[in-house]
């Protein structure tokens, strides 16, 4: 079974292709790259090039997956019409996944505060004990604040990541919080995390934004012209 | 036996969710159009109580929509992947939120498919809305395009071959219907409402001023929009229906006495009308008895492909993929992308 897995809900664009014959997932390509605000541009050709890469026809994947947020409100919808879009075009299925859970996965053994820069001075968080297998287990409800008011529910043993925790590094040291860094989350955690889970359809794999809109009325840029 | 070219068109540029399927069919070099289909959700509704389109609200809706209306648009049209010759898609002008489901979509269809993808101009599209009814209609031609946020005449020379002729120099005309409507406690949107609430009232009752009347081919609807709340603070008791008569028939006269003016300027054989505000009952009705007035060619497209749709898309998207072929899967969205302008 082949399993398609996009994410584009950070500053990291990323796709990988995995197999699963028997029991343990391959990893068959993946590609990624830490883009700014070039999300769309970068994204289905990337798709291209993993296919390329890993010797397939999007026609033979069995399985999209998705990253579905919290993160960048822009950039994880081009994530998430891209994938719908694909398994819509395909006829396959599609999974969502949270950014916040494939954070989490890349530290098995530890309980995990994985963090993702809300902009405007806040931060998504949820907390998770990580099995040895790499499995995520919630220990509470993904929620969004100031840095310092979300470490308050964090327990002193717990490893803080994502590209939050590296943004505000200094309130998260201040509290001697254990920092790591690193590029996730990235499609093939999205992907791993996705196989063990039920198919979805389209509609159901939807944006977990957590924040309203903000409500900007916005007349002029109607045409621009 | 003719040359059958099928697209599959999307726009997301603002606040209407849209997928079409348009069929093509050359004979010996002469092209007739068919519109298989023509989704159009509207938002209208979700930003009703902000009284402007909200751009985040717009693209979480846009995605919302995403599978019912790229479904329907190919069910209707009765055809399914091994028909559709390439996927065309607004990239701009609009909200880049918005642009960049339709585009993102777009791309990924034509990935799975196999097939170009075209990434089309919006305003470029209003103007090829003229060709789906009247695919005879020779340029050159003047259109005046008139939505919520834009006021243009271009002289259309030959397709692909646009020169801007006029605009505004303020608000756009549909912004100043808006504008008035909230003033009047109408509602949103404007247009609309003051158009219904126009046709039962007297448009001689109360003269506004027209902007820029003898001045040029630009356009200004600012003051004539202070003209109206000077007058209502002036008289209270004014009738809301003369009130929208009255600025209503100012707006038209203003937009029709320039592009026929435009239109004698640049020799043009006939006069288009694009835009959502083309949909206006009054300017259509003036817009037809002046070109008839002076011998010209005057296509006025039906009111659903007036506002945003991606029937228009697909047919600008046709002329484009015979143009310039594909465009690379590597391509975004330009909010405030401009016209192709001659030099
Ligand atoms: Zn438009």
């Amino acid at each position: 079974m082949l399993t398609l897995a996009l994410t584009s809900s950070t500053a990291m664009v990323g796709v990988a292709l995995l197999s699963r014959a028997d029991g343990a997932p391959e990893l068959l390509a993946a590609m990624g790259s830490l883009t700014d605000r070039r999300h769309a541009e970068e994204l289905t050709p990337m798709v291209a090039a993993v296919l390329d890469e890993g010797g397939v026809s999007i026609d033979e994947v069995d399985r999209f997956a998705v990253d579905v947020g919290p993160g960048r409100f822009t950039g994880l919808r081009v994530g998430i019409t891209t994938a719908r879009t694909l398994a819509l075009a395909t006829d396959r299925p599609l999974v969502g996944v949270t950014s916040l859970e494939a954070l989490a996965a890349a530290h098995p053994g530890r309980t995990v505060a994985a963090v993702i820069d809300a902009r405007r001075a806040e931060v998504f968080q949820q907390r998770f004990a990580v099995g040895s297998d790499g499995t995520p287990n919630e220990l509470d409800q993904p929620a969004y604040g100031e840095p310092a008011a979300m470490a308050e529910r964090f327990d002193a043993g717990d490893l803080v990541i994502g590209d939050g925790a590296d943004r505000y590094a200094d309130v998260f040291a201040e509290l001697d919080f254990e920092h790591a860094i690193g590029f996730e989350p990235t499609a093939e955690q999205i992907g791993r995390l996705s196989l063990g889970r039920p198919d979805q359809t389209g509609p159901d794999v939807r944006p977990l934004y957590l924040r309203d809109p903000d409500v900007q009325i916005n007349i002029k840029t109607r045409h621009n012209s | 036996m003719s040359e059958v070219t099928t697209v599959l068109a999307i726009e997301t540029s603002c606040d209407e969710t849209s997928v079409a399927v348009v069929r093509r069919y050359r004979d010996s070099g002469n092209d007739r159009l068919e519109v298989l289909s023509n989704i159009v959700s509207s938002q209208v509704e979700q930003h009703a109580e902000f009284g402007g389109v909200v751009p985040e609200v717009a693209s979480r809706a846009h995605l919302e929509m995403l599978e019912p209306v790229l479904t329907s648009a190919l069910s209707e049209a009765g055809v399914g992947r091994s028909d559709i010759d390439a996927v065309v898609a607004t990239h701009g002008p609009g909200l880049i939120g918005a642009l960049l489901i339709g585009v993102s979509e777009a791309k990924a269809l034509a990935l799975a498919w196999g097939v170009p993808y075209v990434g089309v101009n919006h305003m470029e599209g209003h103007l090829f809305a003229t060709f789906l009814e009247r695919p005879d209609l020779k340029p050159p031609l003047v259109v005046l395009l008139v939505s919520g946020g834009h006021t243009l005449i271009v002289h259309l020379e030959d397709l692909g071959r646009y020169r801007i002729l006029g605009s505004t120099i303020d608000d756009a005309a549909g912004e100043a219907f808006d504008k008035v409507a909230r003033y009047l406690g109408l509602g949103y949107p404007g247009g609309p409402l003051v158009d219904r609430l126009a046709s039962t009232g007297d448009r001689e009752a109360i003269r506004f001023p027209r902007g820029m009347m003898d001045e040029g081919l630009d356009f200004s609807f600012s003051g004539m929009k202070t003209a109206v709340i000077n007058y209502v603070r002036a008289n209270p008791d004014a009738s809301d229906a003369d009130l929208c008569a009255g600025f209503q028939e100012a707006v038209v006269d203003v937009l029709v006495t320039k592009t026929m003016r435009a239109a004698e300027q640049v020799g043009a054989r006939g006069v288009c009308l694009g835009g959502g505000v083309a949909a206006n009952s009054r300017l259509r009705e003036r817009f037809a008895e002046e070109a008839e007035r002076r011998d010209l060619d005057a296509l006025i497209p039906d009111r659903a492909f007036c506002t945003d749709n991606a029937a228009m898309i697909g047919a600008a998207g046709l002329w484009r993929l015979d143009q310039e072929g594909g465009h690379d899967l590597d391509g975004g969205a330009t909010p405030n992308l401009r016209l192709p302008e001659l030099a």
